[in-house]
């Protein structure tokens, strides 16, 4: 009964608890498989009508990886953080390489699912987001990364400013400026056909 | 980046934030000032402004949008090939938990197939998908799925099944079809034959409950996916209500609270399946996980004898052993269950024609309405709603009476409860009218036929599909005709709705009779405001019902008024009232709550119950129980978790483990209840116990609601590793 990956991942959340840098590189690919195994499980018809938000897929994958590891409240935010980083790169990276399926002719089956709410179903998809933040990252990094931790990752106010070393006030000044000039950007860009 | 281009940035930051919250008259004045002569500038905080005005939920919806897609568009590698193995593939019949149902076509022999894959990530799922597989081809049964093949594909484990026709039998149960009394029998015990089969085997199904259980149009039944519909569980991590809800009501105690399992597990959760098939209630409601499993856990469910009577003492003995919690106390094997099952199926087809609406009336026997044969149909549907307004109230006490027992006694408030129940079920009313006529007369009730090992007097065919005395052809009939019809004929024939309980029977005393919360007969019910006083402030089971039970309630009154008009109508509408529980949770159910005077003696409990319910009719109130993924609320989150004590047994055999808690945390944060949902500990090695120590030193940062604090259900993983050395 014994788990190679499930040891690795204690080890490693001991590591990264001893403020080895090293540790959260290699967390980050067990991090994505993790998203991407929930992801797959999901799909298997265990939604049940429910949207999995992308900040519910970060919570479960803390609760499988960091399983009889105590963490302090620093340390479980900044699993957070990776997570967020994380699950940002899997939702982008499947948007993209279905665009990319899209355009080499194969077909796409889309699920009614994406239809169900109007508000959802228009509007900048997550590649679009994606593509503006990184024009966000090289003209303010911080911004950027307020929102990946908010909205990807799911950390609060709270949370966001411990791990960015900011004021509560400034984070919720940032995320509405971020989110206007993410807004503005992608509004002056639409989409390619 | 340049300096100047952040310093203009920097610029825009400033006039932005100063802008963003001025009049947008101020707006504009403020930053033709600000800007000066930089139209630039000013275009590019206009821009801002206006962009934050519109921006709205944007980037949630555009995650959400990207989860959707992953979660929504990955394909089948199996279905794109068009063929598994030799099969061909005609289209999708499912999704199961860990792949997908399809329809296939055997072009050899002819025959269509259902094609079941294990297409999960998880080698060590598809290992025991396929190592169950095994298993199940190996048996064979007319009551059992047959196997026909089982391969792999590109990776991908795959078992063919004969393809059914028919239905599953929790539609039949979500219609409330009106089948006999019989008929109801009949698929009871060919699911215990199959099961009793299998289990000589060796083979236990460990998820019996009616979605896995088919009834072909021949009237065959089957029983699904041995072995595979358990493995389903085993992986599922996820608590979305409809995962756990649709099933936790079917599992043993003992599988909840993750302990050994035996046969006796299938015969519990086959006990949960006479109660629903009978009643079409389910013995242990709810609308939360939480509700369901403490019901299972806790309490008895409401007497089936009140709400089948049609079927009598002996069937209702029979799911309440089934039902019991502790498995010493249930039956032994499926043999004994047959043994009940086959003489009470061979008196029914030799005997008179009762036939079981979704609910049978139970107060002819209990003289409470004296029907007369012209308006025996309306009397029929005013008797259904009297006695489901009865059942109400008694339900609603004793569950107030539990959760009071309960909250001051603990276990012993239960034993107590039991004690105060009713005596034997032979002291009840009408059970001496033993030769009622047309009930004895052609009955087999020989004394040693319940509960033991005889072979049954199976009836001769003739009677069977013989044709009721209106003339509809039995199993046929129509739920609301099917009660008319009953007490149509004459008086005595209202008898024969339930020739059971009429007989006298010889069961063997039960060592510690789970029924034995036995409702208060009929007749002693108190008065009505007496026992909405008492009802007040529980009822919660109730209340995911309420609308169904108040239309219903609706249309009886309005049947029984079209044909007493007048006076009677009003009576009937005052009786409703003065008789109405005081229901927490339902819309329909509340709304009358104000016109009834049961509602001004609602006690402490009421908020409690309500929120278990949850009950969405009131507001959050703290400390509530909050339903996973109910609006406006955030779930429990992880502050601090102690490293759990490893088990020496464990230790010493160097065995690693991983358990999966279900825990309530409450508005406080602090975990007040911990289950077993997975384990790894098959070998008992103390894990289990370690990992819920754990868990109740455990602190959360509470799951809220509305901003309010409150209890909710989540998981809590723990994982036991060893470290080098040790």
């Amino acid at each position: 009964m014994k788990r190679a990956a499930g040891k690795d991942v204690t080890q490693l959340l001991r590591r990264w608890q001893q403020g080895d840098q090293e540790a959260t590189e290699e967390l980050l690919p067990l991090i994505y498989g993790e998203l991407r195994k929930i992801a797959r499980r999901h799909l298997r018809g265990e939604r049940h009508g429910h949207t999995l938000e992308a900040t519910a897929l970060v919570h479960e994958v803390y609760l499988r990886l960091s399983g009889g590891a105590e963490l302090h409240w620093n340390d479980r935010v900044h699993f957070y953080a990776v997570a967020a980083q994380m699950m940002r790169r899997v939702l982008v990276d499947h948007a993209r390489g279905r665009d990319a399926a899209k355009r080499g002719g194969s077909v796409v089956k889309v699920s009614l699912d994406e239809a169900r709410d109007p508000a959802v179903e228009s509007g900048p998809d997550v590649v679009a987001l994606d593509d503006a933040l990184k024009s966000l990252e090289a003209l303010d990094p911080r911004k950027s990364r307020i929102v990946e931790l908010r909205f990807f990752g799911g950390l609060t106010l709270e949370e966001t400013a411990a791990v960015l070393g900011v004021s509560v006030p400034t984070v919720v000044k940032e995320t509405r400026l971020a989110r206007a000039w993410l807004h503005s950007q992608i509004a002056a860009s639409p989409p390619q056909p | 980046m340049e300096s100047h281009e952040l310093e203009r940035w920097r610029r825009v930051q400033e006039l932005f934030e100063a802008a963003a919250d001025l009049r947008p008259g101020e707006q504009a004045a403020y930053l033709a000032a600000a800007c000066g002569g930089d139209g630039g500038l000013r275009q590019e905080v206009d821009a801002l402004l206006r962009s934050d005005a519109e921006a709205g939920s944007f980037i949630e919806h555009a995650i959400r949008r990207g989860s959707d897609l992953l979660l929504a568009a990955e394909p089948d590698p199996l279905e794109a090939l068009g063929k598994i193995g030799k099969y061909e593939i005609l289209g999708r019949i499912g999704e199961g938990g860990f792949g997908i149902v399809y329809k296939g076509r055997d072009a050899v022999l002819q025959r269509y197939v259902a094609v079941k894959t294990c297409s999960s990530s998880d080698e060590k799922l598809r290992r025991r998908f396929f190592r169950e597989g095994q298993i199940a081809a190996g048996l064979q049964h007319p009551n059992v799925t047959t196997v026909h093949d089982l391969g792999v594909e590109r990776g991908i484990p795959y078992l063919v099944q004969e393809f059914l026709a028919g239905e599953d039998l929790n539609h039949k149960i979500a219609r409330q079809e009106g089948l006999t009394a019989l008929r109801r029998l009949e698929i009871l015990v060919q699911v215990a034959r199959g099961l009793e089969y299998a289990h000589l085997q060796g083979v236990l199904h460990r998820d019996i409950k009616p979605a896995n259980i088919r009834i072909l149009p021949s009237g065959t039944v089957k029983i699904m996916d041995f072995g595979i519909a358990k493995l389903l569980h085993e992986v599922s991590d996820v608590t979305t209500q409809g995962v756990t809800l649709g099933t936790v009501g079917y599992l043993a105690p003992e599988q909840l609270r993750g302990e050994e399992v035996d046969r006796r597990t299938d015969i519990f959760s086959f006990g949960v399946l006479v109660y629903e098939l009978l009643t079409y209630q389910r013995p242990f409601p709810g609308s939360t996980f939480s509700e369901v499993s403490y019901r299972l856990l806790n309490e008895e469910p409401a007497a089936l004898s009140d709400l089948a009577p049609v079927h009598g003492r002996t069937i209702a003995e029979l799911a309440s052993r089934c039902l019991a919690k502790d498995p010493a106390n249930r039956y032994d094997t499926f043999a004994e269950v047959i043994a009940v099952l086959e003489p009470e199926i061979a008196a029914l087809r030799s005997g008179p024609l009762p036939v079981m609406a979704a609910t049978a009336g139970s107060d002819a026997a209990a003289g409470v309405v004296g029907a007369g044969a012209a308006d025996a149909a309306g009397t029929g549907a005013a008797a259904d709603h009297e006695w489901r307004r009865r059942r109400l109230a008694r339900r609603a006490w004793l569950g107030a009476a539990a959760v009071a027992l309960a909250v001051s006694l603990g276990a012993a408030g239960r034993a107590v409860l039991r004690r105060q129940a009713p005596g034997p079920p032979g002291g009840s009313p009408g059970s001496r009218i033993a030769a009622a006529p047309g009930t004895a007369a052609g009955r087999m009730e020989p004394p040693q036929a319940a509960g033991t090992a005889t072979t049954p007097a199976a009836a001769p065919g003739p009677s069977r599909g013989q044709v009721s005395p209106a003339g509809a052809p039995l199993g046929q009939v129509p739920p609301g005709a099917a009660r008319g019809q009953a007490s149509a004929p004459s008086a005595p024939a209202r008898q024969d709705r339930r020739p059971h309980q009429d007989v006298p029977l010889a069961v063997p005393p039960l060592p510690a009779p789970p029924g034995s919360r036995r409702a208060t007969p009929p007749a002693s019910r108190p008065g009505g405001g007496a026992v909405a006083g008492a009802a007040s402030g529980t009822g919660a089971e109730a209340a995911p019902r309420g609308d169904a039970q108040a239309t219903e309630r609706g249309q009886d009154v309005g049947a029984r008024g079209e044909r007493q008009p007048g006076a009677a109508a009003a009576t009937a509408e005052g009786d409703e009232t003065a008789g109405e529980p005081a229901v927490a949770g339902g819309p329909a159910e509340d709304s009358r709550r104000g016109q009834s005077p049961a509602s001004s003696g609602a006690g402490a409990g009421a908020a409690e119950s309500a929120g278990e319910a949850g009950g969405a009719a009131r507001p959050m109130v703290r400390g509530d129980v909050i339903p996973p993924g109910a609006p406006r609320s955030t779930p429990p989150r992880l502050l601090s978790r102690p490293e759990p004590q490893y088990p020496d047994r464990a230790r010493r055999r160097q065995v690693e483990s991983d358990v999966l808690l279900l825990v309530l945390v409450d508005e406080n944060g602090r975990v007040v209840r911990a289950i077993v949902k997975r384990t790894d500990d098959v070998a008992r090695l103390g894990f289990n116990e370690a990992a819920r120590r754990a868990a109740f030193r455990t602190t959360f940062n509470p799951a809220s609601r509305d901003g309010l604090p409150g209890k909710m259900w989540t998981e809590l993983p723990f994982s036991f590793r060893l470290h080098p050395g040790e």
